[in-house]
Protein backbone atom coordinates (compact mmCIF):
# COMPACT_ATOMS: atom_id res chain seq x y z
CA UNK A 1 0.00 0.00 0.00
CA UNK A 2 1.71 3.58 -0.51
CA UNK A 3 1.18 6.57 1.55
CA UNK A 4 -1.04 7.82 -0.69
CA UNK A 5 -3.15 4.49 -0.73
CA UNK A 6 -3.17 4.14 2.99
CA UNK A 7 -4.36 8.30 3.25
CA UNK A 8 -7.61 7.71 1.15
CA UNK A 9 -7.95 4.41 3.12
CA UNK A 10 -8.22 6.59 6.66
CA UNK A 11 -10.20 9.38 4.88
CA UNK A 12 -12.82 6.33 4.00
CA UNK A 13 -12.66 5.32 7.84
CA UNK A 14 -11.24 1.87 6.58
CA UNK A 15 -9.85 0.57 9.59
CA UNK A 16 -6.86 -2.03 7.59
CA UNK A 17 -5.82 1.70 6.48
CA UNK A 18 -5.45 3.17 9.90
CA UNK A 19 -4.03 0.01 10.93
CA UNK A 20 -1.43 0.26 8.67
CA UNK A 21 -1.06 4.14 9.07
CA UNK A 22 -0.67 3.12 12.67
CA UNK A 23 2.00 0.09 12.23
CA UNK A 24 4.30 2.40 9.62
CA UNK A 25 4.45 5.47 12.24
CA UNK A 26 3.63 4.63 15.42
CA UNK A 27 7.42 3.20 16.61
CA UNK A 28 8.62 6.78 15.70
CA UNK A 29 6.02 8.86 17.30
CA UNK A 30 6.22 6.74 20.21
CA UNK A 31 9.84 8.09 20.46
CA UNK A 32 8.92 11.61 19.89
CA UNK A 33 6.22 11.72 22.71
CA UNK A 34 8.82 9.76 24.97
CA UNK A 35 11.31 12.55 24.24
CA UNK A 36 8.94 15.45 25.67
CA UNK A 37 7.66 13.26 28.36
CA UNK A 38 9.46 11.79 31.51
CA UNK A 39 7.48 8.51 31.73
CA UNK A 40 6.34 5.52 29.37
CA UNK A 41 3.24 5.49 30.37
CA UNK A 42 2.12 9.37 29.67
CA UNK A 43 4.27 8.64 26.41
CA UNK A 44 1.57 5.88 25.24
CA UNK A 45 -1.23 8.01 26.33
CA UNK A 46 -0.17 10.87 23.77
CA UNK A 47 0.46 8.70 20.93
CA UNK A 48 -3.04 6.96 21.48
CA UNK A 49 -4.40 10.67 21.72
CA UNK A 50 -2.51 11.63 18.99
CA UNK A 51 -3.58 8.62 16.49
CA UNK A 52 -6.91 8.87 17.58
CA UNK A 53 -6.75 12.72 16.54
CA UNK A 54 -5.15 11.61 13.03
CA UNK A 55 -7.87 9.35 12.11
CA UNK A 56 -10.71 11.82 13.57
CA UNK A 57 -8.88 14.86 11.46
CA UNK A 58 -8.13 12.84 8.78
CA UNK A 59 -10.18 15.05 6.53
CA UNK A 60 -8.08 18.13 7.09
CA UNK A 61 -4.70 16.77 5.79
CA UNK A 62 -5.27 18.66 2.41
CA UNK A 63 -2.08 16.46 1.31
CA UNK A 64 0.15 18.81 0.21
CA UNK A 65 2.81 18.66 3.01
CA UNK A 66 4.44 15.71 4.46
CA UNK A 67 2.06 12.85 6.13
CA UNK A 68 4.35 12.17 8.48
CA UNK A 69 5.36 15.14 9.35
CA UNK A 70 1.64 16.26 10.32
CA UNK A 71 1.51 13.21 12.40
CA UNK A 72 4.33 14.37 14.11
CA UNK A 73 3.19 17.64 14.31
CA UNK A 74 -0.45 16.42 15.93
CA UNK A 75 2.08 14.15 18.83
CA UNK A 76 4.03 17.32 19.93
CA UNK A 77 0.80 19.11 20.37
CA UNK A 78 -1.00 16.30 22.19
CA UNK A 79 2.89 15.63 23.97
CA UNK A 80 2.96 20.08 24.97
CA UNK A 81 -1.12 19.44 25.93
CA UNK A 82 -0.19 16.70 28.35
CA UNK A 83 2.87 19.04 30.10
CA UNK A 84 0.28 22.09 30.43
CA UNK A 85 -1.92 19.95 32.13
CA UNK A 86 0.55 18.70 34.32
CA UNK A 87 1.72 22.30 34.84
CA UNK A 88 5.40 21.05 33.78
CA UNK A 89 5.90 23.79 31.89
CA UNK A 90 5.53 26.98 34.45
CA UNK A 91 8.71 27.01 35.85
CA UNK A 92 10.71 29.07 33.26
CA UNK A 93 13.42 30.91 34.38
CA UNK A 94 15.55 33.87 32.52
CA UNK A 95 18.72 34.40 32.53
CA UNK A 96 20.01 37.87 32.41
CA UNK A 97 23.56 37.35 30.66
CA UNK A 98 24.88 34.70 29.42
CA UNK A 99 27.64 33.61 26.60
CA UNK A 100 26.12 30.56 25.34
CA UNK A 101 29.50 29.16 23.90
CA UNK A 102 30.21 29.01 27.18
CA UNK A 103 27.71 26.14 27.71
CA UNK A 104 28.59 24.67 24.38
CA UNK A 105 28.57 20.95 24.14
CA UNK A 106 31.55 19.33 22.09
CA UNK A 107 29.66 17.33 18.88
CA UNK A 108 32.28 14.95 19.04
CA UNK A 109 30.41 13.69 22.27
CA UNK A 110 27.31 13.12 20.77
CA UNK A 111 28.36 11.13 18.00
CA UNK A 112 28.91 8.39 20.31
CA UNK A 113 26.04 8.76 22.11
CA UNK A 114 23.85 5.77 22.66
CA UNK A 115 20.18 5.83 22.17
CA UNK A 116 19.50 4.75 25.57
CA UNK A 117 21.91 7.66 26.63
CA UNK A 118 20.06 10.44 24.46
CA UNK A 119 16.30 9.33 26.44
CA UNK A 120 18.52 9.41 29.73
CA UNK A 121 19.82 12.88 29.00
CA UNK A 122 16.55 14.43 28.30
CA UNK A 123 15.21 12.54 31.46
CA UNK A 124 17.74 14.36 33.58
CA UNK A 125 16.40 17.57 32.28
CA UNK A 126 13.43 20.11 33.75
CA UNK A 127 10.14 19.46 31.80
CA UNK A 128 11.07 23.05 30.26
CA UNK A 129 14.71 22.51 29.97
CA UNK A 130 13.33 19.59 27.50
CA UNK A 131 10.64 21.08 26.17
CA UNK A 132 12.04 24.02 24.48
CA UNK A 133 15.57 21.97 23.30
CA UNK A 134 13.33 19.19 21.74
CA UNK A 135 11.21 21.72 19.76
CA UNK A 136 14.25 24.12 18.90
CA UNK A 137 17.05 21.54 18.30
CA UNK A 138 15.07 18.27 16.63
CA UNK A 139 11.77 19.56 15.49
CA UNK A 140 13.17 22.96 13.88
CA UNK A 141 11.16 25.52 15.32
CA UNK A 142 12.38 29.49 16.11
CA UNK A 143 12.18 30.77 19.38
CA UNK A 144 9.82 32.97 18.35
CA UNK A 145 7.30 29.94 17.76
CA UNK A 146 8.28 28.10 20.52
CA UNK A 147 7.52 31.11 22.65
CA UNK A 148 4.01 31.44 20.86
CA UNK A 149 3.43 27.53 21.50
CA UNK A 150 4.61 27.32 25.23
CA UNK A 151 3.04 31.15 25.97
CA UNK A 152 6.80 32.40 27.49
CA UNK A 153 8.65 34.92 25.97
CA UNK A 154 11.61 34.96 23.44
CA UNK A 155 14.35 35.37 25.86
CA UNK A 156 12.54 32.95 28.30
CA UNK A 157 13.02 29.98 25.36
CA UNK A 158 16.61 31.25 24.67
CA UNK A 159 17.66 30.60 28.38
CA UNK A 160 15.72 27.51 28.55
CA UNK A 161 17.81 26.43 25.37
CA UNK A 162 21.23 27.56 26.87
CA UNK A 163 20.49 26.17 30.21
CA UNK A 164 19.24 22.51 28.65
CA UNK A 165 23.04 22.60 26.90
CA UNK A 166 24.62 23.14 29.77
CA UNK A 167 22.95 20.52 31.92
CA UNK A 168 23.09 18.06 28.96
CA UNK A 169 27.41 19.28 29.22
CA UNK A 170 27.40 17.98 32.67
CA UNK A 171 25.69 14.96 31.99
CA UNK A 172 27.83 14.19 29.07
CA UNK A 173 30.76 14.51 31.60
CA UNK A 174 29.18 12.00 33.93
CA UNK A 175 28.48 9.70 31.65
CA UNK A 176 31.96 9.54 30.26
CA UNK A 177 31.67 11.18 27.09
CA UNK A 178 34.04 13.96 26.39
CA UNK A 179 35.31 16.15 23.52
CA UNK A 180 38.00 13.94 21.53
CA UNK A 181 41.59 15.09 21.46
CA UNK B 1 15.95 27.32 10.03
CA UNK B 2 18.04 28.08 12.59
CA UNK B 3 21.53 27.74 12.74
CA UNK B 4 22.28 25.18 14.77
CA UNK B 5 26.25 24.21 16.25
CA UNK B 6 27.66 20.74 15.20
CA UNK B 7 26.03 19.34 18.69
CA UNK B 8 22.99 20.22 18.17
CA UNK B 9 22.85 19.15 14.62
CA UNK B 10 24.47 15.65 15.57
CA UNK B 11 21.97 15.12 18.58
CA UNK B 12 19.06 15.91 16.12
CA UNK B 13 20.58 13.55 13.80
CA UNK B 14 20.38 10.81 16.37
CA UNK B 15 17.42 11.76 17.73
CA UNK B 16 15.01 11.82 14.99
CA UNK B 17 16.44 8.72 14.40
CA UNK B 18 14.75 7.09 17.86
CA UNK B 19 11.95 4.24 17.51
CA UNK B 20 10.04 2.82 19.91
CA UNK B 21 7.47 -0.27 19.70
CA UNK B 22 4.05 1.01 21.64
CA UNK B 23 2.36 -1.65 23.58
CA UNK B 24 -0.12 -3.73 21.93
CA UNK B 25 -3.07 -2.71 24.26
CA UNK B 26 -2.12 1.19 22.48
CA UNK B 27 -3.98 0.07 19.79
CA UNK B 28 -6.85 -1.50 21.23
CA UNK B 29 -7.70 1.93 22.79
CA UNK B 30 -7.23 3.69 20.20
CA UNK B 31 -9.82 1.55 18.08
CA UNK B 32 -12.10 1.73 21.42
CA UNK B 33 -12.01 5.38 20.76
CA UNK B 34 -12.70 4.95 17.44
CA UNK B 35 -15.34 2.49 17.51
CA UNK B 36 -17.00 4.43 20.33
CA UNK B 37 -17.00 7.54 17.74
CA UNK B 38 -18.86 5.51 15.36
CA UNK B 39 -21.69 4.33 17.34
CA UNK B 40 -21.74 6.97 19.57
CA UNK B 41 -24.28 9.08 17.66
CA UNK B 42 -24.51 12.45 17.57
CA UNK B 43 -24.32 15.00 20.84
CA UNK B 44 -24.68 18.61 22.01
CA UNK B 45 -22.89 19.66 24.73
CA UNK B 46 -22.51 15.99 25.63
CA UNK B 47 -25.90 15.63 26.34
CA UNK B 48 -27.09 12.65 24.21
CA UNK B 49 -30.45 11.96 23.27
CA UNK B 50 -31.09 9.10 24.97
CA UNK B 51 -30.21 11.22 28.16
CA UNK B 52 -33.30 14.21 26.75
CA UNK B 53 -35.19 11.01 26.29
CA UNK B 54 -34.92 9.31 29.80
CA UNK B 55 -35.19 13.37 31.04
CA UNK B 56 -38.44 13.66 29.29
CA UNK B 57 -40.01 10.60 30.90
CA UNK B 58 -39.22 11.11 34.32
CA UNK B 59 -41.06 14.86 34.21
CA UNK B 60 -44.01 12.98 32.42
CA UNK B 61 -44.35 10.59 34.96
CA UNK B 62 -43.69 13.21 37.59
CA UNK B 63 -46.56 15.76 36.11
CA UNK B 64 -49.12 11.77 35.77
CA UNK B 65 -48.24 11.29 39.41
CA UNK B 66 -48.68 14.51 40.27
CA UNK B 67 -52.28 15.13 38.36
CA UNK B 68 -53.26 11.61 39.74
CA UNK B 69 -52.72 12.69 43.68
CA UNK B 70 -54.40 16.24 43.27
CA UNK B 71 -58.08 14.51 41.71
CA UNK B 72 -59.70 13.07 44.51
CA UNK B 73 -62.35 11.39 42.54
CA UNK B 74 -59.78 9.48 40.78
CA UNK B 75 -60.24 5.80 42.45
CA UNK B 76 -56.55 5.24 42.06
CA UNK B 77 -55.74 8.54 44.18
CA UNK B 78 -57.41 7.08 46.64
CA UNK B 79 -56.84 3.62 47.27
CA UNK B 80 -54.38 4.14 49.58
CA UNK B 81 -57.03 5.49 52.08
CA UNK B 82 -58.66 2.39 51.75
CA UNK B 83 -55.71 0.25 52.58
CA UNK B 84 -55.05 2.28 55.48
CA UNK B 85 -59.04 2.20 56.81
CA UNK B 86 -58.58 -2.01 56.60
CA UNK B 87 -55.84 -2.16 59.35
CA UNK B 88 -58.03 0.45 61.41
CA UNK B 89 -60.41 -1.13 64.31
CA UNK B 90 -64.15 -0.87 62.67
CA UNK B 91 -66.27 1.65 64.80
CA UNK B 92 -69.58 2.36 63.06
CA UNK B 93 -70.40 5.73 62.68
CA UNK B 94 -72.20 7.48 65.35
CA UNK B 95 -75.46 8.17 63.28
CA UNK B 96 -76.18 5.14 61.81
CA UNK B 97 -80.49 4.61 61.75
CA UNK B 98 -80.85 0.89 60.04
CA UNK B 99 -84.49 2.66 60.16
CA UNK B 100 -83.66 4.98 57.22
CA UNK B 101 -82.89 1.53 55.28
CA UNK B 102 -86.23 0.15 55.90
CA UNK B 103 -87.91 3.32 54.43
CA UNK B 104 -87.84 2.61 51.52
CA UNK B 105 -89.42 -1.13 51.52
CA UNK B 106 -93.67 -1.56 51.68
CA UNK B 107 -94.50 -1.39 54.91
CA UNK B 108 -91.35 -0.33 56.55
CA UNK B 109 -90.12 -3.59 56.35
CA UNK B 110 -88.11 -5.66 53.67
CA UNK B 111 -89.10 -5.87 50.16
CA UNK B 112 -90.11 -8.98 49.28
CA UNK B 113 -90.63 -9.99 45.92
CA UNK B 114 -93.66 -12.27 44.94
CA UNK B 115 -92.47 -14.37 42.40
CA UNK B 116 -95.57 -16.59 40.62
CA UNK B 117 -93.82 -19.29 41.01
CA UNK B 118 -93.36 -19.52 44.41
CA UNK B 119 -96.19 -17.57 45.67
CA UNK B 120 -97.87 -20.92 46.69
CA UNK B 121 -95.00 -21.80 48.93
CA UNK B 122 -95.12 -22.08 52.99
CA UNK B 123 -92.62 -20.66 55.17
CA UNK B 124 -91.40 -23.11 57.70
CA UNK B 125 -92.43 -22.16 61.27
CA UNK B 126 -88.85 -22.23 62.47
CA UNK B 127 -88.14 -19.82 59.75
CA UNK B 128 -90.54 -17.66 60.11
CA UNK B 129 -89.53 -13.94 61.38
CA UNK B 130 -92.97 -13.06 63.57
CA UNK B 131 -94.18 -16.02 64.17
Amino acid sequence: MTEQDLITGCKGNDRRAQRAVYDRYSPVMLAVARRYTARDADAEDVLVTAFFKVFDKIASFNEQGSFEGWIRRIVVNEALMLLRKKHALKQASELDDVNPATFSVPASATARLAEADIMALLDTMPAGYRTVFNLYVVEGYKHREIAEMLEISINTSKSQLILAKKRMREQLEKMGYTASP
Amino acid sequence: MANFDPFEKEFRRQATGLRRTPASRSWNRIERRLDKRRGGGSSILGIRPWMIAALLLLVAGTTIMTKMASDRNNPLAQRSQFIEELSAPYTPMENFEPVEYLNGAPDGGEEIIQDADFRDFVVSREYRVNG
